[in-house]
């Protein structure tokens, strides 16, 4: 016992000394006290790698501290949208920067935001901000297939028949978060949930490549594991710059043209002969492929472009700095540097187009046909409610 | 894949994990026994190596190996998962406590059954086994099953099929939390009787008196008996043991080798990104302190009264001393993950949730988390210390000790003595005190005066194996992901998140130094410290 008893008293000391530099430790770093007494607290779905040297900057520039959390590649966003509602009674977020648009809509739609209209409000097009300023979208991002060319060249018609009929060659994220989950809205929407769940089953069945993140996608496809897939375009450049032999195609939904009263019938009949094949994008019908094809079927056929969107917490109590934040973030020059980053993000207002790299005005052309996501709300809840029938059961 | 199957894929690899891993366990349980003490340290230290090299450098490391050689990923993680799972079932062999029936025993009863053949005597000898063997291979096993069966980031970052996957999916989903707490059913009912097993065996090695005679000579202890009559030779011991190191230490950090190089050189200009990881290791380090410390106290607290209790409690009294042991190691045992879910639900209580964005639940849960663990180490600090040697030392010069304390006996270990080679003289040197109980001469002859050696040997006997035991916990806790991704307070980033969000972007030279420097700091701060103990004592 004695060995116990004289180091007894040290082995007590030692947790509460720890325990008391802790304390010290998060008040310090906590916000709202001592010398963050401005900081805001910005929960950010976006890559911390891109959006950490945008924020310091914006640090500099206003000298309001910023205190991040963010969430994992394999979760994206959904995550932080999740936590924003469990914290609604005691929100200790300020400003939210999603990397995607439709989870920021959910969060405006239960009243957990504060709508701002500055001027990063002021310069974006209609498609892309809530016209009650409860949120805005900026720097967005296109869903597109990631073809490796080492045998094959990145040709749509023949990342189509890989889909409908070798399913195991290509790699997907699971749909649960993310982009990805955007993507299958807007499938949910534009097919309707019978040929989703058809086509999502049938690449289940036939042995897709699913794994937990456009990252991986983007890993498995550039090492020639998998021969195509779907990942978003800043993977695509982080594999590209690596030297990779990848090459990327816009993806490209059929719109489903609103039926004219005693159409219906014909509408659906229509419907049920369309081959699997028909996934993705027209031109697998046998139109071509690119650029022909797309100027061919410009009218009936939408990219999926995600922009990056930012709003205000309610209850916050730095509505001041948030505001600033959000003015900052929807900004040209954020615009230009999240498009000269790594991730080329695409500026959705108005900017100099001769600062912006090659590849980034290729793909802002990709974007001019995005989708108009702002209405897709009810249609990702209900995606979202299958999917989980299908991932949690 | 639903929960149900998910979790069913878990236990059946985890079944084969720990049934092809029980052999080498025995094995390599057997090789320690037979080597000397000191040789016995170092080869604690290779063996314990790879299960406690940081899970998610490992995932890391063969993250590319598993998504690019799909078809052997599911290998791949068991067999890293049988790497880990081997130290653990060969040191709980080793700590476990004679077998009520030996193999002596059974031989009788075998001899008995040759001559007699009645089916009481069948009987007997299978109660012998029971009793035997079986009894002190369950709790190994038991705890192999509960290291394999919780696994959270190798499987996620190997991406092969676990149940932890699918609850990860939940949290982030927003799976209701009845829901969550009902799905958790699965796990816990599939836990539940191995982690109740474990939990009364360490109650039972906590306060099992120590006989008198020695396992570690006579070769006679359950595991060879489960080996039948074959001899295992040591040197495949030695074998597994370097190869598991080369696994699981060497081959990891050689697949990050030559990039980390690059990735230091680039780490060493980025001023910014060093204060940030920098920051994101203290804060690591603090949390995992207040935790590993107090988990450390409050079980030495518990242990000290269980182990106190047979000889001043009635029976009722140890009953309820047990039970206070198995709900304080339960919650522990259920992994960080399910604790951590547990603890989010607990800390969005409506009287609860001022607290839920302070520190506080995330050192609480990484506390309960550590508990078992400590319990663990502590029974093993007690298992191997010298306790007569510590207390000669303590005799040495005498300050700040008391006469009364000075004739207290040595602290009774849980577990079997060694057999001295010096007991004999310790005997004779015994004198009797005033009150007319035994205490070694050198408390009598002691003298008052300060003597520098003692505390250089005290260190050596008592208190750096403390030190490192403790230092090992808050390593653990320092190591956790679940628990810092869903519990770690705004403005305290850990550094652990950041970098297991970064590793599913694949891997990079920058990553790979950060990685080096997060895990690598704690060691070269507890190797720091020892070094400044040593030469502050000269």
């Amino acid at each position: 016992m004695s060995s116990q008893t004289s180091n007894g008293r040290w082995l007590v000391l030692l947790p509460v000394v720890s325990a008391i530099a802790l304390t010290g430790l998060w008040f310090a770093g906590m916000p709202g006290t001592g010398s963050g007494s401005d900081s805001l607290v910005v929960y950010c779905a976006h890559d911390s790698v891109y959006a950490d040297a945008i924020l310091k900057d914006f640090e500099k520039q206003s000298g309001i501290r910023v205190d991040v959390r963010y969430d994992t590649e394999a979760t994206k966003s959904l995550g932080l949208v999740n936590l924003i509602v469990s914290e609604r009674q005691r929100p200790r977020c300020d400003v939210f920067w999603n990397n995607e648009l439709l989870g920021t809509v959910d969060l405006q739609a239960q009243g957990l935001l504060e709508p701002h209209k500055g001027t990063g409000w002021n310069r974006l097009p209609e498609k892309y901000r809530d016209s009650d300023g409860h949120w805005v979208g900026f720097a967005a991002r296109l869903r597109v297939q990631i073809v490796n060319t080492r045998e094959d060249s990145a040709d749509d018609e023949a990342v189509q028949n890989l889909f409908a009929f070798e399913p195991a060659s290509v790699a997907v994220a699971k749909p649960l978060f993310g982009t990805t989950l955007t993507h299958y809205t807007v499938l949910w929407n534009e097919w309707g949930p019978e040929r989703l769940k058809e086509w999502h089953h049938h690449l289940r069945l036939r042995g897709v490549r699913e794994v937990d993140g456009n990252g991986a996608v983007k890993d498995l496809v550039a090492q020639g594991v998998s021969s195509a897939g779907l990942t978003d375009t800043d993977d695509f450049f982080v594999a590209l710059d690596e030297g990779k032999p990848v090459e990327m195609l816009p993806v490209r939904v059929l719109l489903t043209p609103s039926p004219q009263p005693g159409e219906e019938g014909r509408e659906a009949e229509n419907k049920s002969e369309v081959p699997l094949t028909l996934a993705l994008s027209p031109q697998s019908r046998g139109e071509g492929t690119k650029p022909k094809a797309e100027k061919k079927t410009e009218s009936k056929t939408k990219t999926i472009c995600i922009p990056n969107t930012v709003a205000i917490i309610k209850g916050t109590k730095r509505v001041e700095a948030a505001r600033k934040l959000i003015d900052f973030l929807a900004s040209a020059e954020t615009e230009l540097a999240l498009a000269r980053s790594k991730s080329r993000q695409v500026p959705l207002g108005p900017v100099d187009e001769a600062q912006l790299p090659d590849e980034v005005r290729r793909l802002k052309e990709w974007a001019a046909d995005g989708v108009d996501l702002r209405s897709l709300l009810p249609a990702r809840r209900e995606c979202l409610e299958w999917l989980k029938s299908e991932y949690l059961r | 894949m639903s929960l149900a199957s998910a979790c069913l894929w878990t236990l059946a690899r985890t079944l084969v994990i720990c049934l092809v891993a029980w052999p080498v366990c025995a094995a390599v349980e057997r090789w320690l026994r037979g080597l000397a003490e000191e040789r016995r340290s170092v080869a604690l230290i290779g063996l314990l190596a790879p299960f406690c090299f940081p899970e998610l450098l490992v995932g890391y490391a063969f993250r590319d190996l598993a998504m690019f050689h799909p078809q052997w990923a599911e290998l791949l993680c068991s067999g890293l998962l049988f790497v880990r799972v081997v130290p653990v079932g060969a040191v709980a062999l080793l700590m476990a406590p004679p077998p009520e029936c030996d193999a002596a025993a059974i031989h009788c009863q075998r001899m008995l059954l040759a001559r007699v053949s009645h089916p009481s005597q069948q009987f007997d000898l299978w109660r012998c086994y029971w009793h035997g063997p079986i009894k002190r291979a369950l709790p190994a096993l038991g705890l192999m099953a509960v290291v394999a069966f919780q696994e959270f980031e190798l499987a996620a970052l190997l991406m092969t099929t676990s149940w932890t996957d699918w609850f990860v999916a939940a949290e982030r989903v927003g799976l209701a939390r009845s829901e969550m707490l009902r799905q958790a059913a699965w796990p816990l009912v599939m836990q539940l009787p191995v982690l109740i097993g474990v939990v009364s065996w360490l109650g039972h090695v906590g306060w099992t008196p120590r006989p008198s005679e020695s396992r570690a000579e006579g070769g006679t202890d359950g595991a060879s008996i489960l080996r039948g009559r074959g001899r295992i030779v040591p040197r495949w011991a030695l074998a597994y043991v370097l190869m598991a190191l080369v696994v699981g230490c060497v081959a990891p950090l050689s697949l990050l080798g030559w990039r980390t190089i690059e990735g230091l050189s680039w780490l060493a200009r980025q001023r910014t990104q060093q204060m940030g990881l920098l920051r994101e290791m203290v804060i690591s380090m603090a949390v995992s302190a207040c935790a590993g410390l107090t988990a450390w106290t409050v079980c030495r607290r518990v242990m000290t009264m269980t182990q106190l209790a047979p000889a001043g409690l009635a029976r009722r009294g140890r009953v309820g001393l047990g039970w206070v042991l198995v709900t304080g190691l339960l919650p522990g045992l259920l992994g960080s993950l399910l604790l951590s879910l547990g603890a989010v639900t607990l800390f969005q209580v409506s009287w609860l949730r001022p607290l839920y964005d302070t520190p506080l639940p995330w050192v609480l849960a990484l506390t309960v988390w550590l508990l078992p663990r400590a319990a663990v180490l502590q029974l093993w600090l007690d298992a191997v210390r010298p306790s007569e040697a510590v207390h000669l030392a303590e005799m040495l010069g005498g300050s700040g000790m008391s006469r009364s304390e000075r004739q207290k006996p040595p602290h009774p270990s849980p577990l079997p003595a060694k057999p001295g080679r010096g007991d004999k003289a310790k005997d004779k040197g015994k004198t009797k005190n005033e009150a007319g109980t035994m205490t070694p001469f050198t408390s009598t002859l002691c003298p008052s005066t300060f003597n520098p050696q003692r505390s250089t040997l005290l260190w050596r006997l008592r208190d750096q194996p403390q030190f490192l035991a403790m230092s090992l916990l808050c390593y653990w806790a320092y190591c956790d992901l679940p628990t810092a991704y869903l519990l770690a307070p705004t403005g305290m980033a850990p550094g652990l998140v950041r970098l297991y969000n970064f590793m599913h972007f694949g891997r990079s030279a920058a990553l790979s130094a950060e990685a080096c420097l997060f895990f690598g700091g704690p060691i070269v701060v507890v190797a720091g410290a020892i070094l400044v103990g040593r030469v502050w004592r000269r």
